[in-house]
């Protein structure tokens, strides 16, 4: 591997690492993403961003510094704005589940929405950037001119380098990209009155472009440094992984990621319907299938600021709750049914409208009551997901945050009744980000990888209880917002 | 000084006030807590009653005594007067099934029609065929039947004891209204009714106008001095009706371990949309009243979770926005009554990384027990009773946030009474007529709440969830 300087800018943290060239994290910063509201939902606070992200390289030790020979960015797909060529903003920088572009959308026919999914791979989905892009060429007036939609991290990678290019999985993320030819499509473009030029040059995750003199200035890094955009997280994640066709990446941040790889795009009915999404990988090579399930990891802190608890107090209790769990001490029908939609639903649906609901609330209820029910409501969410896929995984390689979560771990093993391997390293993302900036694969077994293995008793007495709740789950789904 | 006692067994414990009969003034309480199940020997409420006397002091220095007690709880006796069987309380759900046969049988309508009563699991009749489904062998031992307070009230007389008097129970109209086996109109007991429900007569209780006097104490009860007046006493709410000079036009909104809202009436009412309960009140009127089996418990199902007092849990609803922003909660925690939802739990619904927030929470729950509430007086208001003022009593009713948020769902004037036990207080009002021969004039001081804009978003989400689960309008 090379010396990289690796940026992960996620929904609620951006991640900062610096590894060294046998993969060993020598300095890493975890700083919260920061947002702003403006009047039509949230964008990215970039000044503060640019200041975290430079702020880290310039803390590092200066030997270290001086050795990078890489920084590669990862980040979320679907967000993004509309950047001139001298790198200003002719829009804001637009958070992926800011639906402010929806209403261009909202008027697509059947036929339109169909040929979308068969061109692009993608549901229409006011998430993906196409929809924000038209918002934001129709609100900048005449300072669009020349100007490109970037993702937030191809932002960061145009400040550092001067350039702007997309990178093929970012891209896939736009709605805008013809998965087939691997290029700008004009069609789907068309049908929300955008011009396919607004979407910059495509570039794989290891055709970098060397850092502009004045950033390697101001940062302290080599003026040789190439600067690589590696992808949309959950797919840099796969790289980090070492992902293998047949294996399922289950990533864990603030959302919850499903992904598979594949030779060509899954474009039939049933996933057209399931609203699957299909993408490019970070290598430009393949092709990944993925759902989002839009609360994951988020669940913790949704739960900590609810109940009040530190985040000690609430690791402490997940604790407890998991030894009950394995012991057999926990009454599952004491416990309420959560759905955790606190941020709109996964597929089939991806209805940003829909809420979380909490039904089975008896008067002795407890707060370990409400925790194991959001993570048995996240497991059970999780399975519907999966079996949405054409194929079942031979492996479940887990990263992110649950990771350290062994009752969210357990419940999902024992539901699904298939083991899991869970990474032992947290910065799998910023990982496969190196290696896709070095060209060198990543093995999983540098994870240190440990498996989560099903208990034939508790995996039946779980799915005897899914199987008891499955109507009431069912209709819960289908609620109205 | 002349003092007075008055008791009042209700669900959760037995409270003793003893008053100056001049002012009706606390001189000195006692409590007892009642076991928490909900099928109970009656013997323990018994004991609770001498218990709470002794912690009250003793009623030696007392001159008269009345009680009143929990609704509908019946209390099943043999022929020499011993308690046959646990009693399953009011709030029991176990006679659900038991409630469907009878209404199945009867017709729901000819229930109102006849007693006034939708027909409910709560109502003695229930727990009459459900005595006689799941044990016959008791049922075929019962010769009379007594309601809680009925039976105490037989109790401080000195009957109980295995020596007969059955047939010297006595009871008021109040009580006898939430039998499901009373009429309104006639003033007697539907003894076809009973028997419908029970597959044979037994003895009841003789029914005692307002002021009359049960009897006098027995001898030989610890704490209890003999020979003394026992009033005729009532159903709780009845007394606590009394106790706050009910006017036509005055609604009770009761936020205890049930939701009760009720109102005075000339005359029974009748409502076939199943809502209104056609009791009689203590003074001879009627006491049209809606019941939940959830209200304050809400409170502290809501309190828990949030791991908090509920001083705490009043200041955070007060920081969140009327609505909550969104969330809503239907706090059915252990089923319901109005409506009728046996099976049903809380939910919680329209939950969002924005709103699912410890303000809008803690908000929420008061809300969803407070819609419940409102829309009682709704079904009140649609049987032609008018409601012009709300008077806010019960354990909760002390809530800056309940208060607050009440005023935000209600387009009458709403009214605090002071601190007390109203239902003591009213049972003390029997204990005094009993001496007197009329009621004594016992002040209340009211405090009227500042009126809010009224927030109809509340009632609209409650609604909303309710349609989502199925559970109806109302």
């Amino acid at each position: 591997m090379l010396p990289t300087i690796t940026v992960d800018v996620g929904t609620t943290s951006v991640k900062l690492c610096l590894f060294d060239a046998g993969g060993k994290v020598l300095a890493a910063a975890r700083h919260p993403t920061p947002t702003q509201t403006d009047t039509w939902g949230e964008i990215y606070d970039l000044e503060s961003l640019q200041s975290t992200v430079a702020g880290f390289v310039q803390g590092l030790d200066p030997a270290h510094r001086a050795s990078a020979k890489r920084v590669a960015i990862a980040g979320v797909g679907e967000s993004g704005g509309l950047v001139r060529p001298d790198l200003s903003l002719a829009s804001p920088m637009i958070l992926w589940h800011d639906h402010r572009g929806a209403d261009y959308l909202a008027s697509l026919n059947s036929t339109e929405r169909a040929q979308i999914y068969r061109l692009t791979g993608l549901p229409v989905n006011a998430n993906y950037g196409l929809s924000k892009a038209a918002w934001a060429i129709a609100n900048a007036g005449d300072s669009v001119d020349g100007a490109q939609w970037l993702n937030i991290a191809e932002y960061l990678a145009a400040l550092m380098t001067g350039q702007r290019w997309s990178e093929y999985s970012l891209a896939s993320r736009t709605m805008a990209l013809d998965l087939d030819r691997g290029t700008w499509s004009q069609e789907v473009c068309g049908f929300v009155g955008v011009d396919a030029t607004i979407f910059p040059e495509l570039r794989t995750a290891s055709e970098g472009s060397v850092v502009a003199p004045a950033f390697a200035r101001e940062v302290g890094i080599p003026t040789d440094v190439r600067v690589h955009v590696a992808g949309h997280d959950h797919m840099v994640g796969a790289v980090g992984a070492g992902l293998r066709r047949g294996e399922l990446l289950n990533s864990t941040g603030t959302t919850e990621g499903l992904l598979f790889l594949r030779d060509v795009p899954a474009l039939d009915k049933h996933t057209a319907v399931s609203k699957l999404a299909n993408g490019m990988s970070c290598t430009g090579a393949d092709f990944t299938l993925f759902a989002s399930i839009p609360t994951g990891g988020s669940a913790f802190a949704t739960l900590q600021n609810m109940l009040g608890l530190t985040a000690a107090r609430l690791s402490a209790c997940i604790s407890e709750l998991h030894e009950q769990y394995v012991a057999g001490r926990i009454d599952l029908d004491r416990v309420p049914l959560v759905l955790p939609q606190f941020r709109g639903s996964p597929p089939p649906t991806k209805r940003a409208s829909a809420r979380g609901v909490i039904s089975g609330l008896r008067d002795q209820a407890s707060t370990e009551d409400l925790v194991l029910g959001c993570f048995l409501g996240l497991s059970l969410q999780f399975r519907d997901v999966l079996d949405l896929f054409p194929t079942q995984p031979d492996l479940i390689k887990v990263i992110g945050p649950a990771s350290a979560n062994p009752l969210w771990l357990q419940l999902k093993a024992d539901l699904l009744g298939t083991p899991l391997s869970v990474s032992q390293f947290p910065e799998v993302v910023s990982r496969g980000a190196q290696a896709l900036a070095s060209e060198l694969p990543c093995e999983w077994d540098a994870s240190q990888p440990r498996d989560v293995l099903v208990d034939d008793t508790r995996s039946a007495r779980l799915r005897d209880w899914s199987d008891e709740i499955r109507l009431q789950w069912e209709y819960l789904k289908g609620v109205p917002a | 000084m002349t003092l007075v006692a008055g008791i009042d067994s209700s669900t959760q414990s037995c409270k003793v006030t003893v008053r100056d009969l001049a002012t009706g003034a606390t001189i000195r309480e006692g409590r007892a807590l009642h076991p928490p199940e909900t099928i109970v020997d009656p013997n323990t409420w018994w004991d609770a009653l001498l218990v709470a006397a002794k912690r009250a002091g003793g009623l030696d220095d007392v001159a008269a005594v009345a009680v009143s007690g929990q609704q509908h709880t019946p209390v099943f006796l043999d022929a020499a007067g011993a308690v046959v069987c646990d009693s399953p309380l009011w709030n029991d759900t176990g006679s659900h099934a038991q409630m469907v046969d009878l209404n199945n049988e009867l017709g729901r309508d000819e229930w109102i029609r006849r007693t006034g009563l939708p027909l409910t699991l709560s109502d003695t009749v229930t727990k009459l065929r459900w005595l006689r489904d799941v044990n016959p062998g008791a049922a075929r031992r019962t010769a009379a039947v007594a309601v809680v307070h009925d039976w105490l009230t037989w109790r401080l007389r000195g009957f109980g004891r295995g020596a007969g008097g059955v047939d010297q129970l006595t009871t008021d109209r109040s009580e006898a209204s939430g039998t499901a086996y009373w009429s309104g109109e006639t003033g007697e007991y539907c003894m076809d009714l009973f028997k419908l429900a029970f597959g044979r007569t037994a003895e009841l209780p003789r029914i005692l106008g307002p002021l009359d006097r049960a009897g006098l104490t027995g001898t030989g009860i610890a704490g209890i001095p003999a020979g003394i007046p026992v009033g005729v006493g009532s159903g709780d709410n009845a007394a606590a009706a009394l106790a706050l000079g009910l006017s036509e036009g005055d609604a009770v909104l009761s936020l205890g371990t049930s939701g009760v809202v009720y109102t005075r009436s000339p005359r029974p009412v009748h409502d076939y949309a199943g809502y209104v309960c056609s009791y009689a009140d203590a003074t001879g009127d009627h006491l049209p009243l809606v019941a939940t089996l959830n209200a304050a418990r809400n409170f502290d199902v809501g309190a828990a979770l949030l791991g908090c007092t509920y001083v705490e849990l009043s200041e955070l609803a007060l920081e969140a926005p009327p609505g909550s922003e969104g969330l809503t909660m239907l706090p059915y925690f252990e089923g319901e009554r109005t409506p009728d939802l046996p099976g049903a739990r809380g939910s919680l619904h329209e939950a969002s990384l924005t709103n699912f927030t410890r303000p809008n929470f803690a908000r929420a729950v008061i809300e969803g027990t407070l819609a419940g509430q409102v829309l009682m007086l709704d079904a009140l208001r649609a049987c032609d009773v008018r409601v012009s003022r709300l008077m806010l009593i019960g354990g909760a009713a002390q809530s800056k946030a309940v208060q607050t948020i009440l005023t935000e769902m209600v387009d009458t004037p709403v009214v605090v009474p002071e601190l007390d036990e109203y239902v003591t207080k009213g049972a003390a009002m029997q204990a005094a007529a009993a001496l007197l021969g009329s009621f004594p004039t016992w002040p209340v001081t009211l405090t009227e709440l500042p009126e809010a804009p009224l927030e109809v978003r509340i009632g609209e989400q409650h609604a909303a969830a309710k349609a989502v689960l199925g559970y109806g309008a109302t």
